[in-house]
């Protein structure tokens, strides 16, 4: 299994504020992995490091390339797509729109026939695609954030956080879905997650991450039996 | 909408709302006469009207064109400017500049107008990356407090007096209209008329096919989410400079037709002042809509003209009412009290009222959709929502 993203020594934060000191996570090919953490551990940082919103010092690497001064758009073009945290609805824009907006960086017209897929996939998006995002419920607002990253065909899916503020019904259907996005496309996820119970379920590897760096790491069976990190993450 | 055909399947269907298909043969009769109702009240004036009308109805139409220059900017891509005076004001002393003095093709002047007006809104969008909201607003005021000072030099060293003479373009022999004569005050007035109007529709139709492009989404994505735009692969440097930059060339045309219509103009002629009549007109009107910037333009020019030319002789106002700048403060309550009844501006108040009587419903889904497993697995309650 070749590793996808390599993330090594990561540095970075916001002004003289250091968030991220000497991380390191991989994510292999056709996997998924977890970046499990507290409040303020710098999850969110970390998403937004490995996609180039804020300036970052150490190697990351994606598919044997080095993006560590790549910009964010072009690091989008490369295969990297992003859930952003709170889901980042364009609210104004329709939902095909905002469909749309994630296909932004393949100027082609291959979008359509995308869209029509994930409307399969998501129902609930294709009867509301002329309606505003922004009137959508929270679970249908993440489940169109997915649908538009995935619009820009992407290797990797980066998601932050995506049980914020949904009810559990919600978040555990949305598991299955990120799940099956792995199970039958091969789709590379890491995704950062306080729910730590749901997310080890589709995890291969898993990462605990506090004030900044890395833990603890191994398989999700691994941490599972850890005790002292199932005490701190799992509750039990 | 959902609910509405849900309940007209459900066998007893409302008479009103009623829906309309989108895009459907009835939807496109609706925008047909839409169209047809404004060219024909286009051509009525401007075969009919005194040339005093005329020349309002074009003063209205340079107020549209940099209230849609100002929506882009403001209503699309959520940058506020209250320096677009100085792009008009910056192409109109260009033109008058170069039409005077150097001898100038006025539609020549018009081209340096937009390129200029092009570079110094993308000069201005720079520091527009860092800044947001009322910090953004305060460097694009400084700039139209600039500005005058800036013409007052220019017209003192190069000028060498204190006004410009306008570009006084005349009509081209191959429209029919003569330059001399005893028409020809009004056939200039008509000419600047279609000037105007022609300005306006290529200003209006530049917004609305870069709004419903790739770019346009991008705009508004940029506006409603900044990050989330980002990480869609949107380049926010280049989108927002460049956005600055369309805008200042649309408000650079307004300019260049300002300079077509006025005898002479000086550093007073475009001050922030100005500035606030375009964000006025934009939120009489709508911000974020495509008609919005021009219905709200028209609304305001002939609502502050009516009630200059008419409030001073209204005697039945209370007291101290009747005396004094009474069109002014009555522009003013009007614009209070419009804030209220309408939040979204015209547009978004007559759309509220048409949707009590027709609502355009989206195209029909594609037949044959396998229901997919996930939405099998969702609970009931969800999908009642």
């Amino acid at each position: 299994m070749s590793v996808l993203l390599e993330v090594t020594d990561l540095v970075a934060g916001y002004g003289a504020v250091q968030v991220l000191r000497g991380l390191d996570l991989s994510v292999n090919e056709g996997e998924v992995s977890v970046i499990l953490g507290a409040n303020g551990a710098g999850k969110t940082t970390t998403m937004r490091a490995i996609s180039g919103m804020i300036q970052r010092n150490g190697a990351v690497r994606f598919g044997g390339e080095d993006i560590t001064h790549t910009s964010p758009n072009d690091i989008v073009k490369l295969g990297i797509a992003q859930v952003p945290q709170g889901r980042g609805t364009f609210t104004d824009l329709s939902v095909s729109d905002n469909m749309r907006a994630g296909a932004y960086v393949r100027k082609g017209g291959a979008a359509q026939a995308d869209l029509d897929e994930w409307y399969e996939i998501f129902p609930r998006l294709q009867e509301r695609r002329d309606q505003k995002a922004g009137s959508l419920s929270g679970g249908e607002q993440q489940m169109l954030a997915i649908a538009r990253a995935m619009m820009s065909r992407p290797k990797l899916l980066l998601c932050d956080e995506p049980s914020l503020g949904l009810a559990p019904i919600i978040t555990q259907e949305l598991f299955a879905i990120l799940g099956r996005l792995n199970a039958e496309r091969g789709l590379s996820i890491l995704v950062v997650e306080q729910n730590a119970n749901l997310a080890v379920k589709i995890a291969h590897s898993v990462f605990v991450l506090e004030t900044g760096s890395i833990v603890a790491s191994g398989t999700a069976e691994d941490i599972a039996k850890d005790d002292s990190v199932r005490k701190a993450y799992l509750g039990y | 909408m959902t609910t509405t055909m849900q309940s007209t399947s459900a066998g007893a269907p409302k008479a009103w709302p009623r829906p309309i298909p989108d895009s459907s043969p009835l939807h496109w009769v609706f925008r047909v006469i839409g169209v047809a109702v404004i060219a024909a009240i286009a051509i009525y004036i401007g075969l009919n009207a005194t040339p005093s009308t005329l020349g309002n109805v074009t003063e209205a139409c340079i107020l549209a064109i940099a209230a849609v220059a100002l929506n882009l900017l403001l209503g699309f891509n959520g940058q506020i400017s209250i320096g677009h005076s100085t792009f008009v004001g910056l192409a109109a002393f260009a033109a008058g500049y170069t039409v005077n003095f150097w001898h100038w093709n006025a539609y020549w002047s018009l081209v340096l107008g937009i390129v200029l007006c092009f570079l110094l809104g993308f000069a201005l969008g720079l520091p527009a990356l860092r800044l947001k909201g009322p910090y953004l607003a305060l460097v694009t005021l400084a700039v139209a407090f600039v500005w005058p000072t800036v013409a007052k030099k220019f017209l003192e060293q190069k000028v060498k007096k204190n006004s410009l003479k306008g570009t006084h373009l005349s009509p081209p022999t191959w429209t029919g209209l003569v330059s001399k004569g005893k028409d020809a005050r009004l056939d200039k007035a008509i000419f600047l008329y279609w000037c105007g109007i022609i300005l306006l529709l290529v200003a209006y139709v530049v917004v609305r096919n870069l709004r419903k492009s790739r770019i346009g989404r991008s705009l508004v994505a940029v506006r409603d989410n900044e990050t989330a735009a980002a990480v869609m692969g949107v380049n926010l440097k280049f989108t927002k400079t460049i956005t600055f930059g369309i805008s200042a060339a649309i408000a650079g045309t307004a300019g260049w037709l300002s300079a077509a219509r006025l005898d002479v103009f000086n550093d007073t002629s475009f001050t922030i002042l100005n500035s606030i009549k375009y964000l006025l007109a934009l939120f009489l009107g709508g911000a974020a809509t495509l008609l919005g910037p021009i219905v709200g333009a028209f609304a305001y020019f002939f609502l502050d003209d009516y009630l200059r030319s008419h409030a001073p002789h209204w005697t039945w106002l209370p007291g101290q009412l009747s005396k004094g700048p009474i069109a002014s403060f009555l522009l003013g309550a009007i614009v209070i009290a419009f804030v209220f009844i309408a939040p979204f501006g015209l547009v978004g108040f007559v759309k509220d009222q048409a949707r009590r009587v027709f609502i355009v419903t989206p195209r029909p889904l594609r037949p044959a959709l396998t229901p997919s497993a996930l939405d099998d697995e969702r609970p009931e309650e969800s999908k009642g929502e």
